[in-house]
């Protein structure tokens, strides 16, 4: 048998093999991406359809409620996302410190929340912030006055915050944990022998030897951000008067419930065009090598 | 002696529908109590008519019906069954979204029945002029109330006349027992719609205008801001769970409802029993106090391959005066008026203090003014919800609150603000 031959053979079994992944990629991942892009140019309600050319967008534009929901997430991101690094990031360092005791212990406990569903801690959250909720009824065994956390347009985002920073800290702080194995225990050392504080050693060689991971966990919780729906469905509905509403929420709305599919596809891929400039701003501010 | 039988039975039958000779399959898509007794009624329609197969499916919840039916017409009616529930809410946007794609059940004979249906079910159910649904199911709206407490406050429910008689209950009610007279949740349009649904206008005009700013609308406002500002509202309700338990929990002790929560109560509050009324709609500025929230319909897809049985059996369903008889002992409240003169339907009812609730709710079908949902009804819905949040939460004035909730639905649908 010719190499050239057997080369040929172990490309076509590559293409064979990888084939059943990829062609579902193909149908349900890329051909609705492309579909959904040319369905943006289109009224779509039912059987009525027409194109509108760049009617979609420019209504985008002047969409008030999809700002408002753009504006509620950017809210949510600013305060949540440095929150729940930092948070993960400082959790990561204790745990990698060598001299912890019980560690898959509270390894465990910090990464669970991570593995339960969406929708359930949602819903949980959403028992123990109502108004006759759980929180609540501690807060009255303090003789204040019960707190309506989730009709409180402010309040109603911190929750939000919460519940977010629950579910997804563990996770980011797996991601830290594994890159702090690979900051080599040198440098540690030498700061040792110079004195540093523990503070100092996780500013001075924590945080900037795990700059790539962080612009990771960064976008990561971006974009997530941005895509948030289940908790604003099940926690707050979006409400009180659109101020937890986020842009998936309502792309959600406008395609699904109201059946407008040509504008829900608009949504989306205003949502896109959102991800890679916040994307593009984390690299710049975040990506650059010293 | 067996033709006798035949015969005999042939007749008995035909005094109650006309059959012509149907067989085949299908399919029908329903939820929760209409399943049980869809499925007492194939049964015995199949005895008369022993070729066909009627399948009820149980599909969960309403939400899930119109995602599967939605998914089913953008496939052309692939996979669609050949009959399907839906609510009074939701059944203009399937209609206006797919005109072409449901039967038109004038043409089969449907008109035949139009007498036996309140004007706003029949309204409702017509598109150009035509059947393309068949009324089921209403939900009349009545105040239900707690008679035990209004006692104790001195109130005698029936001279509560207007919404300003309502509010001089509630609050003698809120200061002697601490309870909350109402409960409005600001998640969910109930209240708006049980209010200016006694109105000949609703979230639009009959033209499909945008009707946020009407009088009638700043009127309802008007009135459910009064409420709060009375703080006879309570507002820590979320969800249909958290409405309930502020009933049951006498957090609350009246409510304007559909029909349909006599139900509820009775099975979440047995011990309550006795101690439940239901009393008449405070009257509108217009003295009008007839509202409807809640019902639903039966729609046959034209992909359908058996249009003729599903239309001969939903025909049979719908008015024969036995099976909605039993869809009212069944715990639905049917909008096929004949069923109203049935001894079960004037009789008085235990739970609610030997009250004839249901004869009461009854009386009031028939002057249910028509409603335009529109296709565009779920955004209406979710614009309302955020006047009523900006006005019960955040004090905003009411005329703003809507105006604003008015400018964004007409953003999102392209629709006409209507002037008044």
């Amino acid at each position: 048998m010719k190499p050239n031959n057997l080369n040929r053979q172990k490309t076509v079994a590559a293409w064979v093999f990888i084939s059943p992944i990829l062609i579902l990629f193909l149908c349900f991942m890329l051909y609705p991406i492309i579909d959904s892009f040319f369905m943006s140019f289109y009224f779509i309600r039912g059987e009525r359809q027409s194109f509108v050319g760049l009617g979609n967008y420019i209504r985008l534009m002047q969409d008030t409620i999809f700002w408002r929901s753009v504006w509620n997430m950017f809210v949510i991101l600013i305060i949540q996302v440095p929150t729940m690094l930092l948070l993960a990031m400082i959790l990561a360092s204790i745990l990698n410190n060598p001299l912890l005791k019980l560690k898959g212990f509270f390894r465990l406990s910090l990464f669970l929340p991570t593995v339960t569903s969406l929708v359930a801690y949602a819903i949980i959250f959403f028992m123990l912030l109502s108004f006759e909720g759980i929180v609540n009824s501690m807060v009255k065994s303090f003789h204040i006055m019960p707190i309506n956390w989730l009709d409180n347009p402010i309040l109603a985002k911190m929750s939000l915050v919460l519940a977010i920073t629950w579910r997804w800290t563990g996770y980011n702080m797996i991601i830290f944990l594994a890159a702090l194995q690979n900051i080599p225990s040198s440098l540690y050392e030498a700061a040792n022998i110079d004195g540093a504080k523990a503070w100092q050693k996780f500013f001075y060689i924590t945080v900037p030897q795990l700059k790539p991971v962080i612009l990771f966990t960064a976008i990561l919780s971006t974009i997530g951000t941005i895509q948030l729906f289940d908790e604003p469905m099940n926690l707050t509905k979006g409400g009180p008067s659109d101020a937890t509403l986020s842009p998936t929420m309502y792309l959600y709305n406008t395609a699904f419930k109201a059946s407008n599919v040509g504008y829900g596809a608009t949504i989306a891929w205003g949502i896109v065009v959102l991800v890679i400039i916040l994307a593009a701003v984390q690299f710049k501010f975040l990506g650059r090598d010293d | 002696m067996k033709k006798i039988k035949s015969v005999l039975a042939a007749l008995l039958f035909t005094v109650s529908y006309n059959a012509w000779a149907a067989d085949g399959t299908i399919e029908i898509w329903a939820w929760n109590i209409n399943v049980p007794l869809l499925e007492k009624a194939a049964e015995e329609y199949k005895k008369e008519n022993p070729k066909t197969e009627i399948r009820i499916s149980d599909i969960g919840g309403p939400q899930d019906v119109y995602t599967k039916l939605s998914i089913g017409l953008q496939a052309k009616g692939k996979g669609l069954a050949d009959v399907i529930l839906v609510e009074d809410t939701h059944i203009r946007g399937f209609f206006e979204n797919w005109p072409s794609n449901f039967t038109n059940l004038s043409a089969l004979g449907y008109n035949d029945n139009e007498k036996y249906f309140p004007a706003f079910k029949v309204a409702l159910n017509k598109m150009d002029g035509n059947f393309y649904g068949m009324p089921f199911d209403a939900g009349p709206v009545g105040v239900f109330y707690r008679p035990s407490i209004f006692k104790e406050a001195g109130i005698e429910p029936s001279t509560i006349e207007t919404w300003d008689d309502y509010i001089k209950a509630g609050e003698a009610i809120r200061e002697k027992t601490g309870a909350y007279m109402t409960d409005v949740r600001t998640d969910d349009d109930i209240l708006v719609r049980a209010m200016i649904g006694t109105f000949n206008t609703h979230y639009f005009d009959i033209d499909g205008n945008i009707a946020f700013n009407s009088p009638e609308m700043i009127e309802v406002f008007t009135d459910i801001k009064k409420m709060n500002d009375a703080d006879i509202l309570y507002k820590g309700a979320k969800g249909w769970d958290g409405f309930v338990q502020a009933l049951v929990n006498t957090r609350t002790v009246a409510t304007p409802s559909g029909a349909w929560l006599a139900g509820t109560i009775e099975s979440q509050a047995p011990e309550q029993s006795g101690d439940w009324g239901v009393m008449a709609m405070p009257k509108n500025s217009q003295g009008k106090n007839a509202s409807n929230i809640g019902g639903s319909n039966f729609v046959i897809p034209s992909s359908s391959q058996n249009v003729e049985l599903a239309y001969d059996f939903m025909q049979y369903f719908t008015t024969s005066r036995p099976w909605q008889e039993a869809a009212f002992l069944g715990g639905l409240f049917p909008s096929y008026l004949p069923v109203y003169e049935t001894q079960s339907f004037n009789q008085p009812v235990a739970y609610f203090n030997n009250q004839p609730i249901w004869a009461d709710f009854a009386k009031t079908v028939k002057e249910i003014p028509q409603v335009n949902f529109t296709i565009d009804y779920s955004l209406a819905r979710e614009e309302i919800i955020k006047a009523l949040s900006d006005t019960v939460l955040k004090n905003t004035p009411i005329k703003k609150a809507l105006n604003d909730a008015a400018k964004r639905l007409a953003n999102q649908t392209g629709r006409k603000i209507n002037k008044y």
